[in-house]
């Protein structure tokens, strides 16, 4: 084994490592979303990028002790660039690994969901320029307080967008919540990869520069990686950098019971919990007299349902496989995708505080005592208020959230 | 007085060094230095400080000098910089190899950075392997040679792309004497074929295999001939001097009178 292999070796396993932090500290339990698992996978480079970038500063930084013998030999100039391309290699050997696990993580749960396999190109690209900007910093600076400072310098660089301090390029991920629905913008993301290209280009011309090889060439060649940086960033700055789009995804995956629930593909793995959970509420309705859909929906970006079924949001932090009843009592109460819920004018604070009040109406019925209630009237109204009475405003509430006659709906105290 | 003399160039100079100048900061190190060099061992002489590495230096193209041309082989290294880093090699005076590494990755790695195509890479390494007598050595490494083999394989990192100029920078410093002798035949071997410039404090070094010597003072050549000319120079001042042979008289004489002018 190579000295260099065996460098390698030992920054692989913390490369392997920092990506077990990464998305254990994202991704438990795993999703099953396929887009998900990319957006963790990339995500990783958070921070083994700058592992990477210290990497080869290191390996730059040693060599920088043969100066003499480098720099007048016939690829001395390139000394860095294979430096940085070592560090490169091992990270993307780290990512490798962990993108085999992670697909094979998500193809062992209940899985689905678009999967753009095109966005994983954006990681080599990250990681050559992670190395790249580490090693011609070892190069320039071949000092141990610079080997030790690029890393958090390297991680400082890639929140600066989160700091308002130009666009994001170098942080990719991972994204809190899930994905579904949501894929990366193709544009925004050739950008992206156009500046990381044009700095790691322009990083890695830099030593045949400063050491005067064909001078012309490298000037324009560093000239050119500028303008490809530049043009890059000139695209995010105009026309933003924010990465998703709509991925189309519809809520194709259903599971036949009463009321039928349909959610993304990305969320098979919750559709048991789910729709067991609106099961069990939809029957206290139903039992109730109350006209339950026949189909409740997921709500994703890019689509709102269609008319004449209920609405499921799971919320954006709920564990994959297990639905809470008050997150189902609250999608009950939700029988139709109401234009108005969305308007720019909402509908009257009536309508929210009675999906509020069939919800915890709902919870009592299933044996909660003490429902988490949005005002004292409420609370006080579902102690003390007599059945029948709370059944025959429950049902009339409900119909008139299917119908979408929401300024129609009066809370019981104010009747 | 003592004044310089200076061999004629040969028929078809290898390396041409036309008004070679440089100052580090105010001082000046090299000044205005021509020279023409073929084939077989030069001498590269003067104190510590004369500018020998750094004539050295710029004729490898590690450093470039305020002024001057140089031509290797027909390469000019303002026309061609790469085309003249093919041509030459230095043998570095401080030469730190990754101690961790093995003799023979070490090789593979500056074979690449020489310029080897990777298909010669492994012949390359096993020809200067068996050149310096490190075949048996090639698994070893580095930091398990002693001084004497690892300028050995300093000579070695050099050859590695058949330089039509080797450059080798006090190789002898710090040697015992059964590995000066080893390094000297060495390079008396390499001089049959190649131009190899050996630069060294010390004449003994230098007068048993060079053909010719260059004394440098102050970044000029005071002495440009062969070492029974620098021998004969001196001889008339053997007995003056205290038990110096005459070719350490000699260069003594000339510096006297170079510092004298």
């Amino acid at each position: 084994m190579t000295t260099t292999v065996r460098r390698a070796a030992a920054v692989l396993v913390v490369v392997v490592g920092l990506e077990v932090l990464v998305v254990a500290g994202h991704g438990t339990p795993w999703r099953g979303e396929w887009n998900w698992t990319l957006d963790h996978l990339v995500g990783t480079t958070v921070l083994t990028g700058p592992a990477v970038g210290a990497f080869a500063a290191w390996l730059a930084a040693g060599e920088r002790s043969r100066a003499t013998l480098n720099d007048g030999a016939f690829r001395g100039w390139m000394v860095p660039a294979r430096m940085a391309a070592v560090a490169a290699l091992t990270g993307l050997a780290g990512f490798a690994l962990g993108l085999v696990a992670g697909l094979l993580a998500t193809a062992t749960v209940p899985h689905g969901g678009p999967f753009a396999g095109w966005f994983l190109a954006i990681v080599p690209l990250l990681l050559a320029c992670y190395a790249a900007l580490g090693a011609i910093a070892g190069h320039l600076w071949p000092q141990r307080i610079v080997v030790v400072l690029v890393a958090p310098a390297l991680f400082l660089l890639g929140t600066a967008a989160a700091l308002g301090i130009g666009p994001n390029v170098l942080r990719q991920g991972p994204t809190t919540g899930s994905l579904a629905g949501t894929t990366w913008d193709a544009g925004v993301v050739a950008f992206q990869e156009l500046c990381l290209l044009g700095v790691t280009l322009a990083a890695l011309v830099v030593p045949a520069v400063l050491l005067g090889v064909a001078p012309k060439v490298a000037r324009g060649v560093l000239a050119g990686a500028l303008a490809l940086a530049v043009v890059g960033v000139a695209g995010l700055e105009v026309g933003g950098d924010y990465s998703f789009v709509s991925s189309g995804e519809r809520p194709s995956a259903c599971a036949e019971r009463a009321p039928r629930v349909c959610l993304a593909p990305s969320h098979r793995r919750s559709l048991g919990p789910v729709a067991g959970q609106l099961q069990r509420v939809g029957a206290v309705l139903a039992d109730a007299g109350a006209a339950v859909p026949a189909t409740y929906v997921e709500e994703i970006p890019g689509y709102r349902g269609s008319p004449g079924s209920g609405l499921v949001i799971l919320p954006a932090h709920a564990n994959v496989d297990r639905y809470p009843l008050f997150a189902a009592s609250h999608a009950i109460a939700l029988p139709a995708p109401c234009p108005a819920w969305s308007a720019e004018k909402p509908p009257p604070e009536s309508a929210f505080a009675a999906r509020e009040l069939i919800a915890s109406w709902v919870q009592t019925r299933l044996g909660n005592d003490q429902p988490p209630v949005f005002s004292p009237e409420a609370g006080a109204w579902l102690r003390s208020a007599p059945a029948a009475t709370q059944q025959d405003w429950v049902v009339a509430a409900f119909d008139a959230l299917r119908s979408c006659r929401l300024d129609q709906i009066r809370l019981p105290w104010d009747e | 007085m003592t004044t310089p003399v200076r061999v004629q160039p040969g028929a078809v100079p290898w390396v041409a060094v036309t008004g070679l100048s440089h100052r580090y900061d105010d001082r000046l190190v090299l000044d205005d230095l021509t020279l023409r060099l073929s084939s077989g061992v030069t001498g590269l002489v003067g104190v510590n400080g004369a500018g020998k590495t750094t004539l050295l230096h710029a004729m490898a193209t590690v450093l470039r000098p305020d002024a001057g041309d140089l031509v290797v082989d027909g390469q000019d290294y303002r026309r061609d910089l790469l085309g003249v880093r093919r041509r030459v090699a230095l043998a570095p005076q401080v030469f730190a190899p990754p101690a961790g590494m093995r003799v023979e990755e070490f090789l593979t790695y500056l074979a690449w950075m020489r310029g080897v195509p990777r298909r010669e890479r492994a012949a390359a390494v096993a020809r200067v392997l068996d050149v310096v007598e490190l075949t048996d050595r090639a698994d070893s490494r580095l930091a398990s040679l002693s001084g004497g083999m690892v300028q050995r394989v300093n000579i070695a990192q050099a050859l590695l792309a058949d330089p039509a100029l080797l450059l080798l920078d006090e190789p002898m410093d710090g040697l015992d004497p059964e590995q000066r002798v080893r390094i000297r035949k060495l390079v008396d071997h390499l001089g049959d074929t190649t131009c190899v410039v050996l630069s060294s404090h010390v004449m003994d070094d230098i007068v048993p295999i060079a053909d010719r010597v260059l004394m440098l003072d102050a970044g000029r050549i005071v002495f440009d001939d062969t070492p029974s000319a620098l021998g004969e120079l001196g001889a008339g001042l053997v007995a003056a001097g205290a038990g110096l042979s005459p070719h350490e008289a000699a260069f003594l004489a000339l510096r006297t009178t170079i510092g004298a002018r």
